[in-house]
């Protein structure tokens, strides 16, 4: 579970070049099994469906999966099986076609995945879940995580979850709110960090590298960035579960000068502790 | 550079924070910011004025977005040569940023050694003196 895929990951470690890792992600291609072949391999879809599936999908320019289950040839649950396998085999062939490319040794693509394994595991020992009963999940728990991440890693500060609720009313909205809107295939929702003035002064130290002590323009925009490196990574996180999401430029509003305009009725509220402040991570679907 | 020179630098983000962390980040380097943008249209502005020897582009930007940019400063210069640096460093995302001719990808929080050490590859393949 790290917030890079691999390829990326040996990238920013000086392993392989972009030329190698586009080579390698187009041969990967080729031996990656389409959604389509691995349903037709188990008898879930006839070649007859296929070849409709094929046909909308030169029309819409949508997902073979989407498609599929719009036209009620797949469930949800076995599309979401055949991604996970899909997945399961993606990351070690991204590996064995950079070995067989001749880009890495297949050693030193042992010893790399040993580490980006063990950078996955200590990012998951990192963060909590308390979300067991909550609507969309996935989502809430990986931006939750990547932006406890940001508070604990990068700006070196002990934030906790203290529990998760739904319901608008679940939501307090402290002085400050930076919002960000997240555009997903199945529709949009809003991502909102919620802080009182002293974390927000905090981030903005954090991210310009000097005491911040007013909240001027610099820090609004300090704070966004906050924001927007912690979405960013759950994006990335997200995208290597096949779940591909899109981000706007975050917002920050004043909520004692304005209020903030919730929008939608489903949200779900993640309550946050620093040692000396509350905060909230709150998402509406 | 060889000659003591430094490689020139054109960052490009909407936020003024990231703008002051990549100088802050690059200071003492081999690399010096010669001037920022924080949109896409300045960006392209920038480049033809100043003819940076490398560009640190953000992606995620109001109006026209990085990808774009990317494509408008290539059309011009077709041996720009132009790092990405997003937060969202998704496969998808790296992956088309490389084959619209970005030359490399950086995922923020940029962290300083890495990020030199991505610089100075990019610049060796690149051709760039260093």
């Amino acid at each position: 579970m790290s917030s890079r895929f691999f390829g990326q990951y040996l990238l920013e470690k000086g392993r392989i070049t972009s030329q190698q890792l586009l080579d390698a992600l187009e041969c990967q291609k080729s031996i990656t099994l389409p959604i389509g072949t691995m349903a037709l391999e188990r008898g879930i879809l006839t070649v007859e469906q296929i070849k409709q599936v094929l046909q909308h999908q030169r029309q819409t320019n949508q997902r073979f999966g989407e498609i599929a289950m719009t036209l009620g040839y797949l469930t949800k649950l076995q599309l979401d099986e055949l991604l996970d396998q899909q997945e399961t085999t993606h990351r070690v062939r991204l590996g064995d076609a950079l070995v067989s490319k001749g880009h890495i040794t297949l050693e030193a693509l042992e010893k790399e995945l040993r580490e980006y394994n063990k950078e996955s595991e200590r990012v998951a020992s990192e963060t909590s879940s308390p979300f067991s009963n909550v609507a969309h999940k996935q989502i809430v728990k990986t931006f939750t995580d990547l932006m406890l991440m940001m508070f604990t890693r990068f700006a070196k500060q002990d934030v906790i979850i203290e529990r998760c609720e739904t319901g608008k009313e679940k939501v307090r909205l402290f002085r400050w709110v930076i919002s960000q809107k997240i555009a997903g295939q199945d529709g949009e929702f809003n991502c909102l960090l919620s802080v009182p003035p002293k974390v927000m002064l905090q981030m903005a130290s954090t991210m310009l590298d000097e005491n911040v002590s007013i909240a001027d323009e610099l820090t609004l925009d300090a704070s966004k960035e906050f924001v927007n490196i912690a979405n960013g990574n759950a994006c990335a996180k997200l995208s290597e579960d096949g779940v591909n999401l899109k981000m706007m430029p975050p917002e920050v509003y004043e909520t004692t000068i304005k209020p903030y305009p919730l929008r939608y009725q489903d949200m779900v509220c993640v309550h946050l502790a620093a040692p000396d402040a509350k905060l909230e991570v709150a998402f509406e679907f | 550079m060889s000659d003591g020179r430094k490689v020139s630098v054109l960052a490009v983000d909407d936020s003024k924070t990231m703008l002051a962390m990549i100088a802050a980040q690059l200071r003492g380097s081999d690399f010096e910011v010669i001037a920022t943008a924080s949109s896409g249209p300045e960006a392209v502005e920038k480049y033809l004025q100043h003819k940076p020897q490398l560009v640190l582009l953000d992606i995620v930007m109001p109006e026209v977005s990085g990808i774009d940019t990317l494509e408008q400063l290539l059309t011009r210069d077709n041996r720009a040569c132009i790092v990405m640096v997003s937060s969202a460093g998704t496969e998808e995302t790296v992956e088309s940023c490389l084959r619209k001719g970005a030359k490399s990808f950086l995922q923020k929080p940029l962290q300083k050694d890495g990020m030199l050490a991505l610089l100075r590859n990019v610049c060796q393949e690149a051709g760039v003196e260093l």
